[in-house]
């Protein structure tokens, strides 16, 4: 069971790819391998804790203000990542800039709180915000791997491709423009999610 | 019947608690970590700030470390301050300052910090006089340049930057921008170094008038060849951005139009 929840959102539930939601912020982060890094951890940090500190006050919430509960909850952790950035990762944070504070508003971190932190044990939660985490940013990751090998020739800000093998140097290459803006991002997306939907045989109906 | 409504208060008293005391926490814990991440924060503004002056300054600081960032600033770096009417300030140093951003138009007013909330509740801040205004410029001895802050609307935010003159007064040799939240990939190439790098060697004067440098909708070399010279390359998908920008850096360097055409000699 304790592994169920851990795994099925890494592929068979996949948050982006199966419930096709954070999209917002996978467009957005996925230009760079360091950024996206960055913001999985961000969210995954996040979704744990709100899951966490939810699941816990799950018996304290009053119903009709549910929502409200975890947002204030979702909101501090999400302010208390940010001022960590901006302190310790100044130029990372200011390239992520309006994303980090979106995370208040991505629907993976509010539609987990409210399925499966306010029904659930504090230890399952905790391993759904994680599964839910690693299977976000997976996505992210790869997504940016693609993006950033073919939209500027590095991973991880180091030139992959040879300097030589550029056009203008006098080889044959060129990068793909396309892939640093958002439509590069959904055609990766979309690829993932035909490869993942052809793996697991899901059909939207 | 009464007992019912009872029952309503007390539910109600119960989501009352419940929404004081999470708040509480929640205000308590952002508080406490705010106060204590500040000088972390506000020591990686300012380095950020430098960095950036000697960027623009013309330096590849990709290639630099932290301790040769803030050497080459603390070496070379000359912090000038004039006054409004480009009249030179003494008295008064850089690291007393603060930018002012009028939410209006972006302008960015350089005031001392201790004068920082008052001005910051003053509505036409341009013509108010009760406080003193100052306009910081930075000169680099090794480059020989002038670099003065920019910054104004974009089209989802302020951009942030800085522009560097070469001491003919009227070559530009770099600009850079610090902070802006426009959108990757459109506006955002503001960042970038293919636009940045079209700015080098460009000429603010035309002949006796201040002209400044126009970002141009498509390429600049559509636009008749005299203002060749005093034009780059435009954005694809992000006219709001080129055009504030265009309008901004006039502005700004009217600013310092006087001490400019002291420079530029006439």
């Amino acid at each position: 069971m304790a592994n169920k929840i851990l795994s099925d959102p890494l592929i068979d539930n996949n948050p982006i790819t199966k419930q096709v939601l954070g999209v917002c912020s996978a467009l957005a982060v996925t230009v760079k391998l360091e950024m996206a890094i960055v913001m999985a951890l961000a969210l995954t940090f996040v979704l744990t804790f709100s899951n966490l500190i939810i699941s816990i006050l799950r018996k304290h919430i009053p119903m009709n203000v549910r929502i409200i509960v975890q947002l204030v909850v979702i909101a501090t952790l999400v302010i208390l990542v940010d001022q960590i950035l901006q302190a310790y990762m100044y130029d990372v944070s200011k390239q992520l800039s309006v994303f980090v504070g979106l995370i208040i508003t991505n629907c993976i971190v509010m539609g987990r709180a409210d399925a499966f932190a306010m029904s659930n044990s504090p230890k399952d939660s905790v391993l759904d915000g994680i599964g839910n985490g690693v299977g976000y940013g997976t996505i992210l990751i790869i997504v940016s791997v693609v993006r950033e090998l073919l939209g500027t020739g590095q991973i991880y800000g180091y030139q992959l491709i040879p300097m030589s093998a550029y056009v203008e140097n006098g080889g044959w290459y060129m990068n793909n423009g396309l892939m640093l803006l958002a439509p590069g991002a959904f055609i990766v997306l979309g690829l993932l999610i035909w490869a993942q939907r052809t793996y697991t045989g899901y059909v939207e109906e | 019947m009464l007992r019912k409504e009872s029952l309503d208060m007390g539910s109600n008293f119960k989501t009352y608690i419940f929404m004081g005391t999470i708040t509480l926490i929640s205000s308590v814990l952002l508080s406490y970590s705010y106060s204590s991440l500040k000088q972390l924060t506000e020591a990686n503004i300012k380095f950020d700030i430098k960095r950036n002056i000697v960027k623009s300054a013309g330096y590849d600081i990709k290639e630099m470390s932290k301790d040769e960032i803030i050497k080459n600033y603390t070496d070379n770096v000359k912090e000038i301050l004039l006054d409004s009417q480009n009249q030179k300030v003494s008295g008064v140093t850089w690291d007393q300052l603060v930018g002012v951003e009028d939410k209006k138009n972006g302008l960015t007013y350089f005031v001392e910090k201790k004068n920082k909330i008052k001005f910051n509740s003053i509505e036409d801040k341009d013509n108010d006089s009760s406080i003193r205004k100052f306009l910081p410029l930075f000169y680099h001895d090794e480059k020989n340049a002038y670099i003065l802050p920019i910054s104004g609307k974009g089209l989802w935010s302020t951009l942030f930057g800085f522009i560097s003159i070469a001491d003919d007064g009227n070559t530009v040799k770099g600009i850079t921008f610090y902070k802006h939240k426009e959108t990757p990939g459109l506006g955002g190439e503001v960042d970038k170094k293919w636009f940045q790098n079209n700015f080098i060697g460009k000429k603010i004067f035309n002949d006796n008038d201040l002209v400044s440098i126009r970002v141009a909708k498509g390429k600049s070399t559509a636009l008749p060849e005299t203002e060749w010279m005093h034009a780059v390359d435009g954005i694809t998908g992000a006219t709001m951005t080129s055009q504030g920008l265009t309008d901004f850096l006039i502005r700004d360097l009217r600013r310092y139009e006087n001490f400019l055409r002291e420079v530029y000699g006439k």
